[in-house]
């Protein structure tokens, strides 16, 4: 008995040490693959005086092929429900495939995360140090890694590597952009332009219950509580049963007010009074002043706080978990977001057919007109970090997927394989005016106005596929967008009214009413800001949050404004005034 | 035990019957909720309607399940994480906790022992410099890494280590009189003693591993090696839209399946509920054991 | 009588363990060097520049940082007192149930809401206290006005250490349960044929029996004062609730995603075992010197 129970113990120590050694020998073999690639990295280099043709168009033309086959180890973030045909998987597919064709690149992940889990592990990453050749990284994280010296210039690299359609949409971004991926006048990072319709949060209304009360389009925010006011009180839904939501706003995760886009944050109000919350400004004088301070904020927050105390906002503001819900239940008849929302009530649009939401721009400011703030020119940052070899595979690998993103969705790979889900450091390259252009041809492709054979798809990737389904999917009349003139029973819809709605729905007001843009003087860190920014907005978020919900007075606005400017605030205005003069 | 039971007795009987139910009701709330999410229809999960009973029952989630090998893969994952470290650690804990509950006078050193375990229990080094000494270990993308990475359970030590000492001195003194080592008593005389207090950390170490995930995700490279708390704990974390494109929230909205999500959580709860009851066993033959208490 | 040639193999049944220790608790510490340092993942622990106590300094200049320390021990005292007493409660009406095949179920059912993380398990209370959820609805059948729980800064310390001890108590009675099974029940016996009926039992019997367990959960249970949970907290929290349920690790958090903060993760990780270390060594004089126990 004892013996036995002895022989447990050490053979259990024993499986221990002897399971320790054997692990210890496979990643020493995988150390040894890593130095044979970089051995044939090297190669390669040497390699250039034998065959300097074959590395010379490898170094200089966006399209040229390695002798030698290089190999970049990446991080991936790959959505933990996407699926993959059989025999492939992120680390064997037709995207690397044609990369290693292309380039003779091979990918070889150090690891893959799930997009939820993506900025744990790279933040693990840098502060482990143990960084992949190439990332695709946040500004927080861009920053530190900056400030730790873990990235490698690539102004090189991209002036010779990047085809010109990248070229195209990095230069797009203007120079707000260029003064985020510089350092010294070094490029530091291939960045993400932004789409410029995402950065306007407008209202999203249902059709179906402004026309059941016989009720307008709100213009204004007095308007806009009296719609909300009426779908509250009668019964927009006609069940029977007081339970539908006026206006559905931020989760308990979610932002009031923010920066860009904000699904079902309160932006448009506040825009409406010309307030800002987040924005670097100029005041009146022409001095540098933060938007979430001003005076004109107060004024909305008076609004909102009167909007919640009635009942016209929902009163699970800022707590629900998921604001989503009302919405997709047909609860809720109003809610702030971006073009892309068309998205978000996809599938209860499908499921109800009755749910016609469309988007206003409202409300409309005192002089009539609609402003949004717009967001910062990225906010994804491709790097190259000091230990890779080959820094102009950043740029050739992005290559590749603009010149071909187009053709995958002709030949049907993208609808088998998605390319967000597993095209290495994939970020979305559109031009940023995409959106626009895309109401823009499908507008005119459906009034007759223009055929396919008009459009040059080369940089309007997904434009193509779009007008196929809206043939398909659009009855008439085609210049009215209402949920009742689409055909939502067509094997096409499910995949694709979600787009659709969010550009012909969605995108539709920006293109044909216009609006006013305000940008931030600065959409960077500043050194206090590393220190004293999370205090800072902590004391904004929770005055507005307070207020709102009507637990403080709009007083205490004040007395936040001098805290704020005492806890740091007025250092990083001076500091904010002297970048952005 | 047989004894007149008075009317207070009585009464008290009842209510405590009822009160333990009204318990238990409030208990069985989330699991009950989960069950209902997973047997419902997505876009009323996702609505948000589904309470306390399925709203367009159907076993879809369920059968979605069954053709996920990578589930399956990590829960396998969880079972050998389990039972290796059940094994390990119920090991350690008895060993390191046998000599600890020796007084002074037996083993002079016990108290250094002993407080450099409470030291170690309380202070650790940071995730980053733990993550280091894992990967210098070799023990990322390792079974091992997930068994041993959250070091000795000094909980449970000094858990075992008071029973241990609670246990009459008389029967350890007549063993060493029979010539017994130290080894025997403690195989022969304190482990068949301490069913329920090793039953207890033995559920304890089970518990830890199989709910622990944040570890599987550091140790991991890749989702195949996920344990299966790690592999849910992904899914249903609440997505972050304003990091990501408009691609990716496309997919997510797209992809997103809380009903599927739901199945996962309520099918890793099934081994826990099969292992308690088998080790609650062990708590009612604990019950002779009083019998020879000092 | 053997002690000397007994010490030996004493250290011999420890080696496993403390192998174990060495290897993955006190290797690792080495990372506790980095609260002192203005760490550069580049330069590494060993060449990072120290900062001295800056770190610390960092913590306690910010102006919110008292009402988060209040915050944060608030809700854990709270926390640790539910967790101590009501498992405690649990477990001994369970040994009081008169119809003993209802013990097991019970007893398994109590313990489930332990395996659901509070990823899971937050959206599901917020459900259930939601202005529109079950619980305003019963309230209403009371003709009470439905109730914003988790929007209102008054209520939230409570929710947050009710539904904690909820979600754990049938897990933290196993310990209990397991101590009560300890008692002679020959004890019981011959005090009933005493006459003594079962309340005065539990309060001369059941208590003193599981006494040294119940002083061992609370000493060792000082080492939570500083911790009020992230998870559950970080998934239940608002702007709105700041005032009363912002704790040390959110805080950490936040700033974590401004700048990332490693070297102030380590800091305030560091302070919270300083202080655990004190509190619990303080708790084992208090219980030798005034009850004579040595818990450990």
């Amino acid at each position: 008995m004892k013996l036995r129970k002895i022989t447990a113990t050490v053979l259990t120590l024993a499986m221990i040490i002897i399971s320790l050694a054997a692990c210890g020998k496979e990643n020493n073999t995988d150390s040894k693959n890593t130095t044979a690639a970089n051995a044939g990295t090297e190669d390669s280099t040497k390699d250039d005086g034998a065959a300097p043709a074959a590395t010379d168009t490898a170094l200089t033309d966006p399209f040229g092929k390695y002798a030698d086959p290089v190999t970049i180890h990446l991080g991936a973030g790959l959505n933990p429900n996407a699926t993959f045909p059989e025999g492939e998987s992120i680390e064997k597919n037709d995207y690397l495939d044609m990369i290693k064709d292309t380039f003779n690149i091979d990918i070889t992940y150090d690891w893959v995360a799930s997009t939820t889990d993506l900025e744990q592990k790279v933040n693990m990453c840098i502060a482990s140090n143990t960084l992949p050749d190439i990332m695709n990284v946040n500004a927080t994280q861009y920053r530190a890694m900056l400030k730790y010296d873990q990235l490698q210039p690539i102004t090189k690299a991209f002036d010779s590597n990047a085809s010109d359609l990248l070229k195209s949409f990095v230069s797009s971004g203007g120079d707000a952009l260029k003064d985020l991926i510089s350092v010294d006048g070094e490029m530091m990072a291939i960045p993400a332009p932004e789409l410029t319709s995402s950065s306007v949060n407008t209202m999203w209304i249902r059709q179906d219950w402004l026309d059941a009360l016989g009720l307008e389009v709100p213009k204004t925010v007095e308007d806009l509580e009296k719609v909300a006011e009426s779908f509250v009180t009668k019964d927009p839904d006609g069940n029977g049963v007081a339970d539908t939501i006026g206006i559905v706003g931020a989760s308990n995760t979610g932002f009031l007010a923010n920066v860009g886009q904000n699904q079902f944050g309160f932006d448009a109000i506040f825009a409406s009074y010309g307030s800002f919350p987040r924005y670097w400004l100029k005041d009146g004088s022409g001095n540098v002043t933060y938007g979430s301070i001003a005076p004109e904020t107060k004024e909305a927050l008076a609004k909102l706080a009167d909007m919640y105390k009635k009942g016209l906002i929902d009163p699970e503001l800022l707590v629900r978990s998921d604001s989503s819900e009302p919405v997709l239940a047909g609860k809720a008849g109003i809610f702030f977001g971006p073009w892309w929302s068309g998205y978000t009530v996809q599938n209860s649009v499908l499921e109800n057919p009755t749910f016609d939401w469309q988007a206003y721009e409202v409300p409309l400011n005192s002089e009539g007109k609609f402003v949004s703030g717009m967001s910062a020119p990225t906010n994804q940052y491709i790097v190259v970090t000091k230990n890779c070899k080959n820094p102009e595979a950043a740029a050739k690998i992005i290559n590749l997927l603009l010149r071909d993103e187009e053709s995958w969705i002709a030949s049907g790979l993208k609808a088998k394989l998605n390319p967000s889900d597993v095209y290495p450091l994939f970020n979305v390259y559109d031009n940023a005016n995409e959106i626009e252009v895309s109401y823009d041809y499908l507008k005119k492709y459906m009034n007759g106005d223009i055929t396919m054979d008009s459009v040059d798809f080369s940089t309007h990737k997904l434009l193509k596929n779009d007008m196929e389904v809206i043939k398909k999917l659009k009855k008439e009349p085609y210049d009215n967008y209402s949920i009742k003139n689409w055909d939502l029973t067509k094997e096409e819809a499910p995949a694709n009214i979600g787009r659709l709605i969010s550009i012909m729905v969605g995108a539709r007001p920006l293109m044909e009413d216009g609006y006013d843009r305000v940008y931030s003087l600065y959409y960077g860190q500043t050194d206090t800001m590393a220190s004293k920014w999370s205090n800072l907005e902590k004391l904004q978020e929770e005055t507005f949050a307070k207020i709102v919900l009507g637990q403080a007075s709009i007083d205490s606005f004040d007395t936040f404004t001098k805290n704020w400017l005492a806890q740091g605030g007025q250092d990083i205005i001076n500091e904010v005034a002297e970048v952005a003069k | 035990m047989i004894e007149h039971q008075t009317l207070g007795s009585k009464i008290f009987d009842v209510i405590n019957l009822i009160v333990l139910i009204v318990i238990t009701l409030l208990c069985i709330i989330p699991l009950w909720y989960i069950l209902c999410i997973s047997l419902s229809n997505k876009t009323a999960v996702d609505a948000g309607i589904v309470s306390f009973w399925p709203v367009g029952f159907n076993l879809f989630s369920y059968e979605r399940i069954m053709g996920e090998k990578a589930f399956f893969v990590s829960f396998w994952i969880s079972i050998k994480r389990v039972v290796l470290g059940g094994i390990v650690g119920v090991g350690c804990i008895l060993l390191v906790a046998y000599p600890l509950s020796k007084s002074i006078r037996q083993f002079p050193k016990r108290n250094l022992f002993m407080w450099i375990l409470v030291f170690c229990m309380l202070f650790n080094g940071g995730t980053v410099p733990w993550y280091l000494t894992m990967k210098n270990y070799h023990l990322i993308d390792n079974i091992w890494g997930l068994v041993l990475a959250g070091s000795l359970p000094v909980f449970s030590v000094i858990l075992v280590m008071n029973f241990f000492r609670n246990l009459p001195g008389a029967l350890e003194e007549a063993a060493y009189v029979d010539g017994a080592g130290p080894w025997k008593t403690f195989f022969s005389i304190f482990i068949p003693l301490s069913k329920p207090v090793i039953a207890t950390i033995v559920l304890f170490t089970i518990v830890g591993h199989w709910n622990e995930f944040f570890q599987g995700l550091v140790l991991s490279t890749k989702q195949a090696n996920y344990p299966v708390q790690t592999y849910i704990q992904q899914m249903v974390v609440t997505t972050d839209f304003s990091t990501m494109n408009v691609e990716q929230i496309q997919q997510a909205l797209k992809l997103n399946n809380k009903s599927l999500d739901a199945a996962k959580v309520f099918i890793a709860i099934i081994p826990i509920l099969i292992i308690y009851p088998f080790l609650q066993k062990y708590f009612v033959t604990g019950i002779t054991l009083g019998s020879v208490k000092e | 009588m053997h002690n000397k040639k007994f010490v030996k193999h004493y250290y011999l049944m420890m080696l496993p363990g403390f192998v174990w220790l060495i290897m993955f608790s006190i290797v690792p510490m080495f990372g506790v060097v980095m609260a002192f340092q203005d760490f550069n993942p580049v330069q590494g622990i060993f060449k990072s520049k120290f900062v001295g106590l800056d770190n610390f300094r960092y913590m306690f200049i910010m102006s919110d940082i008292k009402q988060v320390f209040i915050n944060t021990l608030v809700i854990a005292i709270g926390k640790i007192i539910g967790n101590l007493v009501v498992p405690l409660a649990f477990a001994l009406l369970l040994s009081e149930l008169r119809w003993k095949r209802f013990g097991r179920p019970i007893q398994t059912i109590v313990y489930l809401p332990y395996f659901l993380s509070w990823v899971i398990l937050g959206s599901i209370v917020l459900n259930i206290f939601a202005y529109t959820g079950p619980i305003n609805e019963f309230l209403s059948m009371f003709g009470l006005k439905p109730i914003k729980f988790f929007g209102r800064a008054d209520l939230f310390r409570p929710l947050i250490i009710g539904t904690d001890v909820w979600k754990s108590f049938g897990y933290n009675a196993v310990i209990y349960l397991a101590a009560l099974l300890g008692i002679d029940p020959t004890l019981h016996e011959a005090a009933a044929v005493d006459g003594a009926g079962r309340f005065r039992r539990l309060l001369h019997i059941t208590l003193p029996g599981i006494k040294s367990t119940i002083v061992l959960l609370a000493i060792l249970s000082l080492g939570n004062i500083l911790n009020a949970g992230f998870e559950q907290i970080f998934n239940l929290y608002n702007p709105v609730v700041y005032s009363t349920g912002d704790i040390i690790d959110t805080w950490v958090y936040r700033a974590g995603l401004v700048d990332l903060q490693f070297s102030l993760a380590t800091a305030v990780g560091l302070l919270k075992s300083g202080v655990s270390l004190i509190l619990i060594a303080l708790g084992y004089w208090l219980a030798d010197k005034f009850a004579g126990y040595k818990i450990f």
